[in-house]
């Protein structure tokens, strides 16, 4: 073991840790950042969504900590709503076939890559109710979690190739938006109504929202 | 006569149970690789004209009409799209070992070598998911940078504080990439990239959200294996010059850190990742246990890189 480090270590060619850090501030602040983009988007289309969210994070006193999110189910089924319309990874990452594998009695022959579309899943009329509504209540009452075992809802896929940074993403995600709902009202800017927001989306690994969302935030 | 007769007659009966043979085998073996169906294929560059500029929505529409697992032929990819949590339950479950590597854009065809999420579930890949799942995302870790992430998001809050007494409007996706940019950077370094208002922080995100969208563009390239040396839409060369010009700012980031620490070694508390790494480093000539053996590879390339 020791040795095969030890021949890692030396090995000219293999700058790992460059890479890992690339790996994480790629992995991690896109993701992120564009996750709470969307859930302030939709918390702006359904101004009633916001004022649930703002009264739930009222018994909050003073700057929201980590600690409190667990008492805000409301704002944790924003979250999961939120990766279930807005995935960040919308075909995940495409896994490939080491082996020929038979499913549905089909073939999986070896080589061929797998996509799964996370995107169509989330708005699957046959699971989710009114797909196309941002309705957070859908998950007050489900008790599925992200953390990759309730398979309609994978945002961070699942089995070995699990994000690894899940569990300081999912912190980032709710202590941020939290807190940004918790301190400011928030307008839309440039007089746009919420029927003027532009909701399409740009498509790459990362799925973003074509147009940044401009909001002014007001002192509550 | 009669033996000729004979003899024609045998290889005239060989002759066709070869054949019979021969189809039923055929029959047999194709009916084990059926693929999962899919939309008609055009020779030669099968659906990829299907796929549009946003393939998650074609794919998605192309799956009511047939079925959640089906095939479509990128060029030369076999490519199984999976569409309903049961089956995506089976491939990540079931078969997670056999479908456990990745195909590598070719976008990242340099970088994708050391990269934990694209290489292959290689001893490699397996020894950085150990580093970061017992160095980095341990609940003590997370629990001991805590207060680090209460006072990234605080100066996120003072920054829409300050635009909202002035009334402006705030980019709520660039301001919150810069909080994650700082968050991330003082979990490594102990210190903030960027700042709110800085150039340096749009920089990033343009890098990469560009490299995002270039890895995400249909590129022929990955579908004939053939045109990779030429790159035809440069996709390679736009990703790896992103690529480039983020590996540089990094470097310059590990350097100021290490300049300053080469001065005055005395001892100081172990912040941060780099921290960790560097006051192993110096002291490698004790004992070592495994997880620090780990831990000092990656210091001794860090090492060597700025250097």
């Amino acid at each position: 073991m020791t040795k095969f480090f030890c021949t890692l270590t030396f090995s000219s060619e293999i700058n790992y840790l460059t890479c890992l850090h690339q790996d994480l501030f790629n992995a991690g602040t896109d993701t992120t950042s564009s996750t709470v983009e969307w859930a302030m988007t939709e918390l702006l289309l359904n101004p009633d969504k916001m004022v649930k969210a703002k009264n739930e994070l009222q018994q909050v006193e003073g700057p929201v900590q980590e600690s409190d999110i667990s008492k805000c189910p409301y704002l944790q089924a924003i979250v999961k709503e939120t990766f279930r319309l807005h995935p960040p990874a919308p075909l995940l990452l495409p896994r490939k076939a080491v082996s020929e594998v038979e499913m549905q009695g089909f073939t999986v022959p070896k080589n061929a890559q797998i996509l799964i579309n996370i995107w169509a899943i989330g708005r699957d009329p046959a699971i989710w109710p009114d797909p196309n509504s941002f309705k957070p209540e859908r998950f007050v009452e489900c008790q599925a979690d992200v953390k990759g075992r309730d398979f309609e809802l994978i945002p961070f896929g699942a089995g070995r190739r699990i994000c690894p940074g899940l569990p300081l993403a999912h912190k980032m995600v709710h202590l941020t938006l939290a807190s940004l709902i918790h301190s400011f009202d928030w307008k839309i800017a440039d007089d746009l109504t919420p029927e003027d927001i532009d909701t399409s989306e740009t498509f790459g690994l990362t799925l973003h929202k074509s147009e940044p969302l401009r909001a002014i935030p007001m002192k509550t | 006569m009669e033996y000729l007769f004979y003899l024609l007659l045998i290889s005239f009966c060989w002759a066709c149970l070869h054949v019979l043979n021969a189809s039923v085998l055929l029959r047999r073996k194709s009916g084990c690789t059926v693929l999962p169906p899919g939309p008609p294929q055009l020779p030669i560059i099968g659906n990829i004209l299907a796929l549009g500029d946003k393939p998650h929505q074609t794919l998605a529409k192309l799956s009511q009409t047939y079925g959640p697992l089906m095939t479509l032929k990128l060029g030369r990819i076999t490519t199984i799209v999976i569409s309903s949590p049961n089956i995506a339950k089976e491939a990540l479950q079931k078969h997670d070992q056999a479908l456990s590597s990745r195909t590598v854009p070719d976008a990242l065809r340099v970088h994708h070598k050391n990269s934990m999420i694209w290489l292959p579930a290689s001893t490699h890949w397996k020894f950085l998911r150990k580093l970061t799942a017992t160095q980095m995302f341990t609940s003590q870790r997370l629990d001991a940078s805590q207060a680090l992430r209460g006072k990234k998001v605080q100066e996120l809050l003072e920054y829409v504080h300050e635009n909202c007494n002035n009334g402006h409007a705030v980019d709520v996706g660039r301001s919150v990439f810069t909080t994650v940019l700082n968050l991330i950077s003082n979990t490594f370094f102990s210190l903030d990239v960027t700042n709110y208002n800085s150039d340096l922080s749009q920089e990033f995100s343009e890098l990469v959200v560009g490299v995002m969208e270039q890895i995400g563009k249909p590129n022929i390239a990955d579908y004939f294996p053939i045109l990779r040396l030429v790159d035809p839409q440069g996709i390679r060369r736009k990703t790896n010059n992103y690529l480039k010009r983020l590996t540089q700012i990094f470097d310059s980031i590990i350097n100021e850190r290490t300049r300053p620490r080469s001065s005055s070694v005395a001892s100081k508390a172990s912040h941060d990742v780099l921290d960790a790494l560097l006051i192993l480093a110096e002291e490698n000539n004790t004992e070592l246990s495994s997880t620090d053996i780990q831990v000092l590879l990656l210091v001794s390339i860090e090492i060597r890189l700025s250097n």
